[in-house]
């Protein structure tokens, strides 16, 4: 059997529903779904960059949109796939596939544009030079995925 | 005109597969679950099958399962078959691998080397 290597290449990010995630009518919401986005960017800049990064530089949120397609209740397992998309000079894109971890089905789609700015004096870094091997690993083109972002 | 059978319960994936297909040249029928898509074998004329594992009532491996069953019964030709998942989960891959079907997806996948894979495994690839 053979397996299309490239689809395997993302970063996967796991979350529980907790019950304080869910509103009076027992789902999730539409804000906890954005942070559920942010937690696993987090997780994936924390657990792949190495050194003091994190010190000497901060992200810059250029743009987030996400496409809510499913409902989630406490205890639900979510599972985010995060690749990277449209990796350019001094900005890059991360896309979202949020789906459930029991059925398979397709929670949200999200993504967000990032610039990388020093801490020290302001100025734009440029992407392939700074996180190029924490993204390229996991870069689509985003064109020609089955979803739309 | 060849035919594709693309078995999905998920909106999302069968209009933009579909659409995809028909402008690459195939016929495509498309089956929202595994009982759906067992009468359609019987009646049509199917030369891949393209189902997603996760649906409900009957998943993707006991539909495949079924199709075989039937086709082996009526001494018919076997269906090349390529599963879809959403995720990767071991006891699901183990599963697949023993059922030996020609490809396994994981979604979100890219479209030119599904492409490539329907043409290889329908017997049109250049």
């Amino acid at each position: 059997m053979e397996y299309f290597a490239h689809s395997q290449k993302e970063f996967v990010y796991k979350y529980v529903v907790m019950l304080s995630d869910v509103d009076q009518f027992k789902h999730m919401s539409f804000a906890n779904h954005l942070k559920l986005m942010f937690l696993a960017t987090d997780a994936l800049f924390v657990s792949c960059l190495k050194g003091d990064f994190l010190e000497k530089n901060r992200f810059k949120l250029l743009d987030s949109r996400m496409q809510f397609k499913k409902q989630t209740t406490a205890g639900d397992q979510i599972l985010i796939k995060i690749n990277s998309s449209e990796i350019a000079t001094a900005r890059f894109s991360l896309i979202y596939t949020f789906i459930m971890e029991g059925s398979g089905d397709l929670v949200n789609l999200g993504r967000q544009t990032y610039e990388i700015i020093s801490r020290n004096g302001g100025f734009k870094r440029v992407v392939s030079e700074v996180i190029g091997p924490v993204l390229n690993p996991i870069q689509v083109d985003e064109n020609h995925l089955l979803y739309k972002y | 005109m060849k035919t594709i059978l693309l078995i999905d319960d998920e909106d999302l994936v069968i209009k933009s597969i579909e659409k995809l297909l028909h402008k690459v040249g195939y016929k495509v029928i498309v089956c929202r679950c595994g009982f759906e898509a067992i009468e359609c074998t019987q009646k049509e004329n199917i030369d891949l099958i393209i189902c997603d594992i996760r649906m409900p009532n009957l998943s993707g491996v006991d539909t495949i399962k079924k199709i075989r069953e039937m086709t082996k019964q009526k001494k018919g030709k076997r269906i090349p078959e390529i599963l879809m998942t959403g995720y990767a989960d071991q006891a699901v891959n183990a599963e697949a691998e023993r059922l030996e079907v020609s490809d396994y997806l994981y979604k979100p996948f890219d479209l030119r080397a599904f492409v490539a894979s329907v043409k290889k495994h329908i017997g049109d690839a250049e």
